[in-house]
């Protein structure tokens, strides 16, 4: 839903954001989850929670 | 030191380490028990609602845990307490199978490199603006960074706002109003801030909020955890909401 920014807000369960990002790209929610951890891997502390948001921000852009 | 057992968990991708997040009067820790000391203390760490946990402190990219050397059930004035009169104020003994949301290590609520959200939402904050193999390094940002001064309005309010204290939930309507309006206010200056700083190179589009659990407070019998779930809810809300202002 756009705010006064223009913003589109979308709010995404922890424990569903690879299946729908997998969804997305037409990818199974493990192949999701790989390609997502592989964006970074020239990051020092890729934790798990990062990939989650990352992915969430994957699925939103 | 010393809580209330809020949850436990044992993951099966941890190797056979148990997470036991504790609550005292001050805030919430993860307590980490590695295999040797789960066998030595298993009674305790599986079914004790408090617990006196000897370890060591152990920070990590700013995150704070407990490593347990050894796991007792707390004795309450000379009475050791027991699961049957605290029904109501801890979590049931483990249930491995049992995946819940809380049930994830998290950081301490209040340190300096947490995050303004509680356990039962997502602790990061990533901006949609693009595919996110674009710049993907700069992308992430926490909600508040070290050296944030969250006020009289935040830290207490994010570790207080719907509990009255140990196990009981906050009633005083006048005082959870207040609270609450703090949390706002916090969170749309945090808001506010993230975006004129993202502003300035990007523009933005669609913003992304992880939560862990939407289950609707109302329907956890147990009073505290009923409490935690408002929280999780409450920060969920006034974080969607400052993001559209």
């Amino acid at each position: 839903m756009p705010g006064n920014c223009d913003i589109r807000v979308r709010v995404v369960l922890e424990r569903e954001v690879y299946e729908l990002l997998g969804k997305a790209l037409r990818l199974r929610p493990s192949e999701a989850k790989h390609k997502v951890t592989a964006l970074g891997e020239s990051v020092k502390r890729w934790r798990a929670e990062q990939k989650v948001a990352a992915a969430a921000a994957w699925l939103v852009g | 030191m010393a809580g209330l057992v809020v949850a436990r968990q044992r993951p099966e991708t941890a190797k056979g380490i148990v997470f036991m997040l504790v609550e005292d009067e001050t805030g919430m820790t993860n307590v980490i028990v590695r295999p040797d000391v789960y066998d030595r203390y298993r009674a305790a760490v599986r079914s004790e609602p408090f617990v006196l946990v000897t370890g060591k402190l152990a920070k990590d990219d700013g995150t704070v845990n407990v490593l347990a050397e050894k796991v007792e059930g707390l004795q309450m004035r000379g009475v050791k307490t027991s699961s049957t009169n605290l029904d109501n104020l801890h979590p049931p003994p483990m249930q491995f199978s049992e995946p819940c949301a809380a049930w994830r290590p998290i950081r301490r609520i209040g340190d300096e490199c947490s995050t303004l959200l509680h356990p039962w939402l997502s602790r990061e904050i990533w901006l949609g603006r693009g595919r996110a193999d674009r710049e993907l390094g700069e992308s992430t940002h926490r909600h508040r960074q070290p050296g944030d001064r969250v006020g009289r309005s935040g830290r207490g309010a994010l570790t207080a706002a719907l509990h009255a204290g140990l196990g009981t939930a906050q009633t005083d309507t006048a005082k959870v109003t207040r609270l609450v309006r703090g949390i706002e206010r916090f969170s749309r200056r945090t808001i506010k801030s993230l975006l004129d700083e993202y502003r300035v190179t990007h523009r933005l589009r669609s913003a992304a909020v992880v939560a862990s659990s939407l289950t609707d407070p109302a329907s956890i019998a147990n009073q505290h955890m009923r409490a935690h779930a408002s929280e999780g809810r409450l920060f969920r809300t006034v974080l969607v909401d400052a993001w559209k202002l």
